[in-house]
């Protein structure tokens, strides 16, 4: 019975607005990163909060910078493109890991023309030496976030009809309005696709715009 | 606006309704006041033996929690899980822990990998093998972990999460489960129903 890849023109029922919990006051917690447990990373990470602090090997990190469910939502509202990727991830979660070099693939070769990808570490605050290693193995040299504040409150600030599950990813028009998500482990095919079909292209398309 | 506002319908009524694309075993999530699925399915408890949810329904209520042995949410958790499915177990409600996980696609999901944390944690209350995966898909449950609370009429009054912080235990403020079963030992009216954590997807038998 896979992939739980919900689609969203399938008819469905309209759900009643029972997470109005979702307005609850924005969640201004900041992350309080507690004492790494000396492994390696440990040297690249001071804070949760900090923006590009050093990484390892001296080059600079890429900032991971706290964000509650709301801001999230806003920032999603908020930005230009025409087409913006959520991805939800963690690293303890196996299937995050193994799609996460596909979504930075996709932002790289969406890299200013259409698309935002926006990467959100659902880790726990201790995990972020954990964090900032994964990224740094991906390569990701670019601003990603780590959620903040209570698991509820972030889901129903974000995303009212997400279960929590991770992984997760939503993909949403120019419009902030959300048009597909995923709630299990998606590939670049997959994704692109959605993508493409948002933005009114073809794969085919796209390759040939990449080949010019 | 109105557009952005039927779209954000939409969607939010596509999760809820937990559909899976082109798949007719699509569960919504069981909707509050609801009896328990698949309750005669036999399935394998970690004591060797086959049992139902029926056969764990307690006089005042029967919890079932979607769990694994994998994910680093249930693991933070399970001392609470085991807590307080022997606590309640003792006051009356049946308690049943099942894992729905393919152990082809997360190997940490084997029975004697169970059968060791069941040991390991002290479970008073049976952790059984969802072989097929299919008990998970009826409940339309989606991550572990993952609790449905019954009333002792059968019906669908709590579903959601242990309680607001599966890391620090010290520092929950709501305690989403106990109160539900609070609740339901006393007979009384859940105060909150539905609740969510993030948790790990349930790897689903394809």
């Amino acid at each position: 019975m896979m992939p739980l890849d919900f689609s969203w023109s399938a008819a469905r029922r309209l759900m009643p607005v029972g997470f109005a919990l979702a307005a609850l006051a924005a969640v201004s917690w900041t992350g309080c990163t507690r004492a790494g447990n000396g492994t390696r990373a440990d040297a690249a990470q001071s804070s949760s909060t900090e923006v590009g602090a050093g990484g390892v090997g001296g080059s600079p990190a890429a900032p991971v910078t706290p964000i509650s469910g709301q801001d999230l939502l806003r920032k999603v509202r908020e930005s230009k493109a025409p087409a913006v990727l959520v991805n939800m991830w963690a690293t303890w979660c196996m299937p995050c890991r193994e799609e996460f070099p596909d979504l930075v693939r996709l932002k790289r070769a969406y890299e200013g023309r259409d698309l935002e990808v926006i990467l959100v570490s659902g880790d726990f605050d201790s995990e972020m030496p954990e964090v900032r290693r994964f990224l740094e193995e991906q390569g990701v040299d670019f601003p990603t976030y780590i959620k903040t504040g209570k698991d509820m409150e972030f889901i129903n600030g974000f995303e009212a009809g997400w279960s929590g599950a991770l992984p997760a990813t939503f993909l949403y028009d120019s419009g902030g309005s959300l048009r597909h998500a995923w709630e299990e482990k998606g590939s670049y095919a997959q994704f692109e696709q959605k993508v493409l079909e948002l933005l009114g292209k073809s794969a085919a398309g796209a390759a040939r715009e990449d080949a010019s | 606006m109105k557009i952005r506002s039927l779209l954000g319908s939409l969607a939010a009524a596509g999760f809820a309704a937990g559909m899976v694309a082109g798949a007719e075993t699509a569960a919504r999530p069981l909707a509050l006041g609801s009896p328990a699925p698949k309750t005669t399915e036999k399935m394998k408890n970690v004591d060797g033996g086959q049992i139902s949810i029926a056969e764990t329904a307690g006089k005042h209520g029967t919890l079932v929690i979607f769990s694994c042995n994998a994910c680093p949410w249930v693991k933070a958790w399970e001392d609470r899980i085991a807590a307080l499915g022997n606590e309640y177990r003792g006051n009356g409600v049946g308690v049943i822990a099942i894992n729905s996980n393919d152990p082809a696609q997360v190997a940490e999901d084997g029975f004697e990998e169970m059968q060791k944390r069941a040991k390991e944690r002290g479970f008073q209350f049976p952790y059984v093998v969802d072989a097929t995966s299919q008990v998970a898909a009826a409940f339309g449950a989606t991550r572990t972990p993952e609790a449905f609370l019954f009333d002792r009429t059968g019906k669908l009054v709590y579903h959601g999460a242990i309680d607001d912080n599966a890391k620090e235990p010290e520092k929950v403020e709501s305690r989403y489960l106990r109160d539900a079963l609070e609740a339901v030992v006393a007979g009384k009216d859940v105060a909150l129903k539905e609740t969510k954590s993030l948790g790990c997807t349930i790897r689903f038998r394809t």
